[in-house]
């Protein structure tokens, strides 16, 4: 779990509540498949819950006939058939639990799949809305809880079930009158728990709440650690988190009380139901004495049937939780993308396409931001144009409506005077190439990540992609070259290779179209150096979009478009851009001057 | 992480045995209570070996007597008074858990209070709330195992030994003996898996965290996934880890359900034994029903605790992580303050830089480089320069946030380290460039702990331009702000901020780049507001903006940490090129489309 967030649960939080029959409608297709090994684990639990309570039979038997009759032999066939049973309930619970949690995960793992390839075809909105750290308790967390619905909790369910279900049956033929003592006994018992687990449910959500104000408070106030030693704040503070501990630990402590309390209800009355079979048996009531073994009996499925019945409302409250995780699992599966492909869209890009236009484009976030307020240029094939500007001025908006991350709310994006949405998205994507700041590379090695995972592409196209920007030098030097694992997030390799090798990728499938967004970050001047030549070498021949951080680029760029406040507010190239002395020109002293100078 | 804490066994239980002192008392009725519990779990058998061997007594057939009958019944009654008493001891365990969480939790915290700007370098934040939560109150960490986990052992201990006990003194002894063989066989076959289980928990540990590297990995980098059209290859890679995992679980499902059987097992079997033998020793007269339903109810008392005595060591290492990463931050060094109370209250006079040398870290660049100047009471200064210039640094270390390595800062005469601390502290104000506030309200949090007039926060306020803002806020001042102060716009974080340095009536004010989102005519009431309400106040601010930095008494200009030019704007236009540069670049600025950083 992030250490971050500290949102409340999502249990809190969540709104959506399907009803119960259109949950299990939703729920059963994902056992239909598994539905032999549903059956052969239930005939197994029978099997096992039928051992179990044929065991204290045996042991009555043994007490009130073999001992009683001085019978040795049946003593023998009786501790053997209380072992032969033993032994068979043993392995049938074995295989049992071994068939459901192989029938549970084998769901869950399908369902886990459905959803991140779901996940995978949303749009970048929804991406923007949620959070990887909510989207991976989807994929994962949602889907845990949900196997434990198919495996753990249902058999423990059903276990209590038909344990109950059995044992009352075979203690009514035993002696119905103390059975219906016993149930009195333990019905009330169990409306109790039914109250005492809502009332945990309510502590714990409480607990959460002061514990989530607790991790609140210190990483704010962890965060301000300067301010509040300027301003003496420091005991204030400290006086602040003892009394949040204390708010927690005085709910935890009547939590734990409550808790105590109810546990040793259920054990002394758990003794005064075999005080009631007492009296009972021994026909103080009814005249009808009981054996020493129906004792014994009734000793041992009292103890057998008691615990259980109280757990059955707990396991009831993961079955809950469950289903609140399946709705949230179901909610992600129900959301359609945002950016669906057109009905006919074509899946040929022409190859002698001339010019890629941005067509009046205007473009509102979710939120209501606009960031790009009717936009028109275009870009030449062949021309490298750089996008300058401010952070926030909407060039990061404008790569994005280009790579159809999102769609235009105004105006369109054309290649030859086609819209760009008349093509499928997978196949215009193809003929781009992307290069971020963020450099992003994913577990695996150097050559799975060249590919980007798309496992289509040949060894050729990698290897000639690295030669042309000075990659292969880098990989060489790896002991593994192209099959070198990288470590998370590439820690085993410097800025600067990591730079290198996103270029690298953003060539292997050579595309007509590279959009570049170059790094911010320092980097000493040998590696910068290597960093310019690569770039070049990758702008070579090609049409590019640049978001411009390096004096080169933008001296050396066909065209520079200043982005500003969603408006283009200059274009040209550097000399006369300079030469005008407006925006452009701030910019550059602002941003490259430095540069300029050194 | 550097420097990280590694302590031996017996350093980690002495740190936690530090926080069992002020509760010695309480540990000795905890351990009462522990055997107290493992007796009453031992009687309820022998109850039932009397009650049995009473009806034993009497003909087949006939009713038991009322005399024996209230006998047995008052023996029953007090097990179950007994329990019921003793249900209440594992609520005595969480109550000190309870309070070793709040102990541990709360000297973290007064330590990281107290660092020094390094350790917020080493340290990020994330992972100093894990150490200051999960770290503490997860289960089996710190605050558990401190006191349920050694009692845990402790309460098994006692629970093997009084069962064992009863079954050699009160039951018959052989037959004791014999039904026990069973369990070392089933304890080794248990230790067996034990390392399998926890080979396979490990592999599973790994599964898991390879699908949450795989889904972060893809869903933080969804935008290169899709440029890249990688949605298929990412799939096809989770299904891979997938169809490893399941596997690994299965596995992992097998042996748990495989040891959970094998403490059924041991029982069991023993119980086979005790109905074989001691039914033919029944029938011979040698022992009684009663002893024999005793020992069948012992044997499944007996195996729990047995199995669970080796966890002891297994949460004992995952605890002593946990407290060797507290350790770690509280060794971490605290920020070196003066006290030395009863210094003088007269004004602090000039301020002055000598030679004024830092850098965050040995192998980066020096921030500052060889500061040196001097202002007089009652000055503004304006510092200026470009982006990481040194600005925010310079005004850190008159703070008194970050030391000079080299050189010095005077306030007056004496050198800002010769002051008492909460003297020099209280007669500055500081309001840095993220305005940080807290989730408290507008009111407390421009007080911030000091007995402040409520007329005085209101004319802070009022000062910092936040006035017009207040009135149409419907709580006023006692407005409650979210996290971070958040449910506020940036300026009037940053108003509320000014506020906050004003209501202590500094002496000296540093402004770090926190009046952007006031315009000239409001800015010009802020100065005028400040003048008045602190005369005599010194104010060093950090500022793009050519009105306010005209006005300043003395202007600093830094480029790349080093003081290129200090004086007045008239001089230093005509003297000091990185100045008119500077400035140039700023008001084109100003008056192109309103551009701000």
């Amino acid at each position: 779990m992030p250490p971050f967030g500290h949102e409340l649960p999502e249990d809190e939080t969540h709104l959506r509540h399907l009803p119960a029959r259109e949950m299990l409608r939703r729920v059963l297709p994902l056992v239909r498949p598994q539905f032999g090994a549903l059956a052969t684990g239930l005939a197994l639990l029978v099997v096992s819950v039928s051992a179990e309570l044929a065991g204290p039979l045996v042991l009555r038997h043994l007490i009130d006939v073999n001992i009683a009759d001085g019978d040795r032999a049946g003593i023998r066939t009786s501790a053997f058939t209380c072992a032969a049973l033993f032994l068979t309930g043993t392995l049938a619970n074995y295989l049992q639990v071994v068939v459901l949690t192989r029938m549970g995960l084998a769901i869950v793992t399908d369902l886990k799949e459905t959803v991140f390839r779901h996940l995978m075809g949303l749009s970048m909105a929804y991406f923007d809305r949620n959070s990887p750290g909510r989207l991976m308790a989807r994929v994962e967390s949602d889907t845990e809880r949900l196997q434990a619905l198919f495996s753990d909790v249902a058999i423990a369910v059903l276990r209590t079930a038909v344990l109950f279900a059995g044992a009352l049956t075979v203690m009514f033929i035993a002696n119905w009158r103390v059975t219906l003592g016993i149930i009195s006994c333990a019905v009330p018992l169990a409306v109790a728990a039914v109250y005492y687990f809502r009332w945990m449910r309510g502590f714990y959500r409480r607990i959460r709440v002061m514990f989530a104000r607790i991790s609140g408070f210190v990483s704010e106030y962890t965060l301000g650690v300067p301010i509040l030693q300027i301003y003496g704040y420091e005991g204030e503070a400290s006086r602040r988190l003892a009394g949040l501990n204390d708010d927690k630990m005085n709910v935890e402590r009547s939590m734990v009380l409550f808790e105590n309390g109810f546990w040793g209800v259920l054990g002394a009355v758990e003794v005064g139901a075999i005080i009631l079979l007492l009296y009972l048996g021994s026909g103080w009531l009814t005249g009808v004495t009981m054996t020493v073994g129906t004792l014994i009996l009734f000793v041992e499925y009292t103890r057998r049937v008691f615990g259980p019945l109280v757990m059955f409302s707990e396991q009831i409250g993961f079955i809950q939780r469950a289903f609140a995780s399946a709705d949230r699992v179901f909610s992600v599966l129900d959301t359609a993308s945002g950016t669906p492909d057109r009905d006919g869209a074509a899946s040929v890009i022409p190859g002698d396409w001339r010019e890629v236009a941005f067509d009046d484009v205007s473009f509102v976030y979710e939120g209501g931001t606009r960031a790009l307020d009717h936009v028109s240029f275009r870009i030449r094939r062949g021309e490298t144009v750089a996008l300058v500007g401010l952070s926030g001025g909407g060039k990061s908006t404008i790569t994005n409506l280009l790579l159809r991350f999102y769609e235009p709310s105004e105006g369109r994006v054309t290649l030859d005077d086609v819209d760009i949405r008349d093509y499928k998205q997978k196949v215009w994507r193809a003929r781009i190439g992307l290069v971020q700041q963020d450099i992003h590379l994913f577990p695996g090695t150097v050559a799975d990540n060249l590919r980007a995972l798309v496992d289509e592409l040949n060894t050729d196209a990698v290897e000639r992609a690295a030669r042309t920007v000075g990659a292969d030098s880098v990989i060489a030097r790896l002991p593994l070259g192209y099959d070198e694992a990288l470590s998370e997030g590439g820690a085993n390799l410097s800025m600067g290779e990591r730079q290198i090798l996103s270029f690298a990728r953003a060539l292997v499938n050579d595309p007509d179209l590279l959009i570049l967004d170059e790094a911010t970050s320092s980097v000493d001047p040998g590696t910068e150096r290597r960093l310019q030549q690569s770039v070049q070498q990758m702008l070579a021949g090609r049409t590019a979009l640049v978001i411009a951080h390096r004096l080169a680029t933008v001296v050396t760029a066909d065209r520079i478009l200043v982005v500003h406040g969603g408006r283009i507010v200059e274009q040209g190239a550097h000399a006369d851009l300079y030469e005008q002395g407006g925006v452009y020109r701030d910019l550059f002293d602002l941003q490259f001057r430095k540069a300029a100078t050194a | 992480m550097t420097g990280a804490v590694t302590m031996t066994t017996r350093e980690h239980l002495a740190w936690l045995a530090d926080y069992w002192r002020p509760h010695k008392t309480f540990a000795g009725l905890l351990v009462l209570w522990t055997v107290l519990s493992s007796a009453v779990a031992v009687a309820f058998p022998l109850v039932w070996k009397l009650v049995i061997d009473g009806l034993e007594a009497i003909p087949a057939g006939t009713a038991l007597d009322n005399a024996s009958l209230r006998r047995f019944t008052a023996l029953l009654a007090v097990v179950a008074l007994g329990r019921f008493i003793v249900s209440f001891y594992p609520g005595f365990r969480a109550r000190m858990n309870l309070n070793i969480e709040k102990a541990v939790r709360e000297r973290v915290f007064a330590s990281i209070l107290a660092k020094d700007y390094t350790f917020f370098g080493r340290f990020r934040t994330g992972d100093l709330i894990t150490r200051l939560t999960d770290d503490i109150n997860e289960y089996p960490r710190i605050a558990w195992f401190g006191c349920s986990g050694v009692f845990r052992f402790i309460d098994s201990a006692s629970r093997v030994f009084f069962c064992v006990g009863a079954m050699l003194l009160y039951c018959n002894a052989r037959l004791a003996l014999l039904s026990m063989l069973p369990v070392p066989l089933m304890l080794w076959v248990f230790y067996l898996a034990r390392k399998e289980l926890s080979s396979t928990y490990s592999a599973q540990q790994v599964a898991v965290s390879k699908t949450n590297d795989t889904l972060e990995s893809a869903l933080t980098g969804i935008r290169i996934v899709k440029a890249f059209n990688g949605e298929a290859g990412q799939e096809r890679r989770l299904g891979e880890i997938l169809r490893e995992r399941i596997g690994i679980q299965l596995k992992l499902a097998k042996l748990v359900a495989m040891v959970h059987q094998s403490d059924n097992v041991a029982s069991r079997l023993g119980q086979v034994v005790v109905l074989s033998v001691g039914g033919l020793m029944v029938i011979d007269g040698t022992v009684t029903l009663g002893t024999l339903f005793a020992l069948h109810l012992y044997l499944d008392m007996l195996v729990q605790p047995m199995m669970d005595l080796p966890n002891l060591f297994v949460s004992a290492r995952q605890a002593f992580v946990s407290v060797d990463r507290e350790e770690e931050v509280l060794r971490a060094p605290a920020a070196v303050r003066t006290s030395a109370p009863g210094q003088t209250n007269a004004p602090i006079g000039s301020v002055t830089a000598d030679g004024v040398t830092f850098a965050y870290r040995d192998d980066v660049p020096v921030t500052l480089k060889d500061i040196s100047f001097s202002v007089p009471r009652g000055s503004i200064v304006a510092v200026v320069g470009a982006v990481a210039s040194g600005k925010s640094t310079l005004l850190r270390v008159l703070a008194g946030l970050i030391p000079a390595q080299e050189g010095e800062v005077c306030y007056g005469d004496r050198r800002i380290e010769g002051w008492d601390w909460p003297q020099i502290r209280s007669r500055l104000g500081y309001v840095p460039q993220e305005s940080l506030l807290f989730s408290e309200t507008i009111n407390d949090n421009v007080t911030f702990g000091r007995t402040v007039d409520p007329a005085l926060v209101r004319t802070c306020l009022d000062t910092a331009q936040m006035g017009d803002d207040l009135a149409r806020m419907e709580g006023g001042t006692a407005t409650q702000l979210g996290r971070g102060g958040t449910l506020v716009s940036g300026g009037q974080k940053q108003r509320i901020a000014i506020a906050r340095s004003l209501a202590g009536r500094p002496e000296v004010l540093l402004l770090d780049d926190c009046t952007s989102s006031l315009d000239a005519h409001n800015e010009d009431r802020l100065w005028d507001g400040i003048r008045r309400e602190c005369p005599g106040v010194t104010i060093f601010c950090v500022s793009h903006r050519p009105t306010t930095i005209r006005r300043a008494d003395v202007i600093l200009v830094l480029d790349a940490g080093r003081l290129v030019g200090s004086g007045t704007h008239d001089h230093l236009s005509r003297t000091c090129r990185e100045y008119a540069e500077f400035l140039m670049a700023e008001e084109r600025r100003e008056h192109s489309c309103g551009f701000g950083t």
